[in-house]
Order: structure tokens, then sequence, then C-alpha cells
């Protein structure tokens, strides 16, 4: 195989290769968008359409991942260490700085 | 720390008292400004009371999946993290059994209508969160017809954390912000934040110290409104019956690593006492508990009541 028709060939891979994505792509929205939703069962799990997989955020909910529940990483800081516990202690006299209540 | 070095500004905003306080000189009008954004950008997302808001969209577009804002999936994406971590306890599927209990309005209004003026209708309670699809492409999120969501149990506590976290990114130092009770603390504290917990704003309180994390108090005896048949109903609905919950605790005050957590916590407990109770064993949570008839249980690490000035 010559220079040119190397060249050619390894064209044609380029191209198939482009428009196989592409139609891989354009498959997967069309499913997308034509996913509808149940009436009732199921799991949120198994009907999510797409997870992202590997990506692990914290949710604020579980105390084994300290962090915040936000897009932007890990807390700067969310208090002293071994934060995950001991957060409440006994009050102190004067004004408060704060109430928790029901609204 | 003490009351002289530190600044809070408070306001009213979603029926409840806001609060932020920085420590030294924050700008606290800054530190506002910041809580202020993200409530506008929450309320816009997931307001139950706004026709315009991203989950009145996708409640009145039931069985559809709808496009939404990266924040509105994110919070909904957090209720059903919720739903599971409870076993459905904290159901955000709820959203038409509340309007059916008649907390179809902001609770001013609910609460400032004539007992007589909407007839109570039961509908079956929640267990639907299961049926939420989530479109993590194009954004979008699809509820089964007949199911609404309302995130009241999980996003103002949310919002709370979020708001803790950016205002102490800005400004530095130290940052307590309290929507409606739910408290989160960020940044470090030299001496833990003087925290009153009640059952209800303005009742009476004990007092605990707060270093860090998430504190919030849920109860049946606030947000209370009375139905037309007399009966005095709550907020806080469980699942299995469709009706306001009638556990062992009236009200809840939880202490975890975030508001969000101790919110979901709080919740729970009142939804279900015992599975509730196993969680917070489980998770290291402190809670302070109050039964029907006004005694209390401590969990955890909860302050006794001598440590705890009142």
């Amino acid at each position: 195989m010559n220079p040119r028709q190397r060249l050619l060939a390894r064209s044609r891979r380029y191209l198939f290769g482009a428009v196989g994505t592409a139609v891989v792509a354009t498959g997967a929205f069309v499913a997308a968008a034509h996913a509808s939703v149940p009436d009732s069962g199921g799991t949120s799990d198994d009907t999510t359409v797409q997870q992202n997989q590997g990506e692990q955020q914290y949710d604020g909910l579980d105390p084994s991942q300290p962090g915040t529940s936000t897009d932007e990483g890990n807390s700067p800081d969310q208090g002293d260490s071994g934060s995950l516990s001991g957060g409440v202690s006994g009050g102190q006299a004067g004004s408060a700085d704060g109430s928790s209540h029901a609204s | 720390m003490s009351a002289r070095d530190s600044s809070t500004t408070t306001w009213r905003d979603w029926s409840c008292t806001v609060l932020v306080t920085t420590t030294g000189p924050r700008q606290p009008e800054a530190a506002a400004d910041v809580v202020r954004d993200l409530m506008a950008d929450v309320e816009r997302a997931v307001s139950r009371f706004r026709p315009d808001s991203d989950l009145e969209r996708v409640n009145d577009g039931a069985g559809r999946l709808v496009a939404v804002r990266p924040l509105t999936f994110r919070l909904v994406e957090t209720a059903l993290r919720a739903a599971r971590l409870t076993h459905g306890a904290v159901d955000p599927t709820l959203g038409a059994t509340l309007c059916a209990l008649g907390y179809d309005a902001d609770i001013a209004v609910v609460r400032g209508r004539p007992a007589s003026s909407w007839a109570p209708t039961h509908r079956p309670g929640g267990g639907r969160w299961r049926s939420v699809r989530l479109d993590r492409t194009l954004l979008r999120v699809g509820i089964p017809a007949g199911v609404r969501l309302d995130l009241g149990a999980t996003a103002k506590a949310w919002t709370a954390d979020e708001a803790a976290r950016r205002v102490q990114r800005r400004l530095g130092g130290a940052v307590l912000v309290g929507i409606g009770g739910d408290l989160a603390a960020a940044g470090r504290v030299g001496r833990p934040w003087r925290i009153d917990v009640a059952e209800t704003e303005g009742a009476d309180a004990v007092r605990v110290g707060l270093s860090h994390g998430g504190l919030a108090t849920s109860s049946v005896t606030g947000r209370r409104w009375t139905a037309a048949d007399g009966a005095v109903r709550h907020h806080v609905v469980d699942p299995r019956t469709g009706l306001p919950a009638a556990g062992r605790w009236r009200t809840a005050s939880v202490w975890a690593p975030t508001a969000l957590a101790a919110n979901v916590a709080s919740t729970w407990a009142l939804v279900d006492s015992e599975a509730a109770a196993g969680h917070l064993t489980e998770r290291g949570l402190a809670a302070r508990l109050v039964d029907r008839e006004g005694r209390v249980e401590l969990h955890g690490d909860w302050p006794s009541a001598e440590a705890a000035a009142s």
C-alpha cells in the first residue's frame, strides 16, 4: 500500500468512525427523548434514565461522607476535626445566636 | 465568641424567620444578600406555591419528563435520597396529599381561611417516590399522573447548609444560618454558637451549644390549621396513611453533620419513631425527642438538662 492508499484508508476509518459515533449518539438521544414516566412501580434507581457513572457527590445525608451538598466540592471547613459527632454541647449563658424550632 | 464580635441579620421569608450571623466585621448585609439570592433561586426552582416554579411545571406535567434547572434537579435528587434513606418515611411525593388535607397555599393563607371554605378529602399516602424518573443527560424530571412533588422536608434545610457554606466562602470566619429553625454552621468557631431549642418559635427553650454541623427541629405542633370538619391538621404526613403523623413523638430536635441530615432525621422521628431511633443510634446523631405528653428523651451526645442552660 503506497502512501496515497494509506491516506485514503485512514480517511475512510475516520469517516466511518465519525458516522458511527453520530448514529449511536442520535439513537441514545431519541431513546431518552421518548422515555415516558411509568404509572407506578420500579425504583428510582432502575427508572433513572442515565446514571452519571463514577460520580461521587456528598448529598448531605450520609455522615460517613463529610462535606457539603453542593456541586463545588468539599466543604472548606465544617468545623473541628472529628466533626461527625459532638456538634452539640451544654449551653452557655448570654444572648442566643440562633434558635432551632419547628416553623 | 461573644455577641459583641458577631453580626446578625434577620428577616422574614418563606413564612418563617431567616437569620444569618457572622463573626467579626464580616459585612452582615453582604452575608444576608448571599442568603437572599440563594433562597430566591430555590423558590424559583421548587416552590409549591409559585405556578412558574420548575416544581409546579413538573407537577402540572405529570406523565411527562419535564426539563428543569440544575438546581431543581439537584433538589429533587436530594429529596429522593432522603426517601431512600428513610425507606419512604420522608417522601417527596406527598404534594397531592397535602393539598387534599388543605395545605395547598402558603401557610399564612391556609390559616387565614374560614374552616368551611374547603372540603378535606382523604388521598392515599406516598410510596410513589420510587416512580419518579430522572434524566441526568437532559436534566428532566418526570412523575406519574396523580402525583405531585413537595420538597418541603428537604429543600429548606439544604438551603441553610448551602447558604452557610456560600457565606463562609465569600466572607470567611464562622457563619450560622437559620431558616425557619433549620440551622447550619460553617467555618471554625472559637466557642460554640448559643442555640435555643424550642418546639415552636417563641416557646420555652433549652440552651445548647452548636460547634459545627446542623440542627433541625420538626414538630406536629407547628404549621397547623383547622379543617372544615373541625379537626386540627399539621403538615407532617405519614406516607403509610396519607394523614398527619400521629406517632409517639410530637417534636424532634436533631443534630447531624448537616442541617439536611438533621431535618431528615427529625422528620423521620415524627413519622416512624422506632425506625428513626435505630437511625439515630447507627449514625451517632444527637437528638432531643418530646412525646405527646411533653416527656423528653435524649439520644446520643445531646446534653443533659443539667448541662443545657435553660
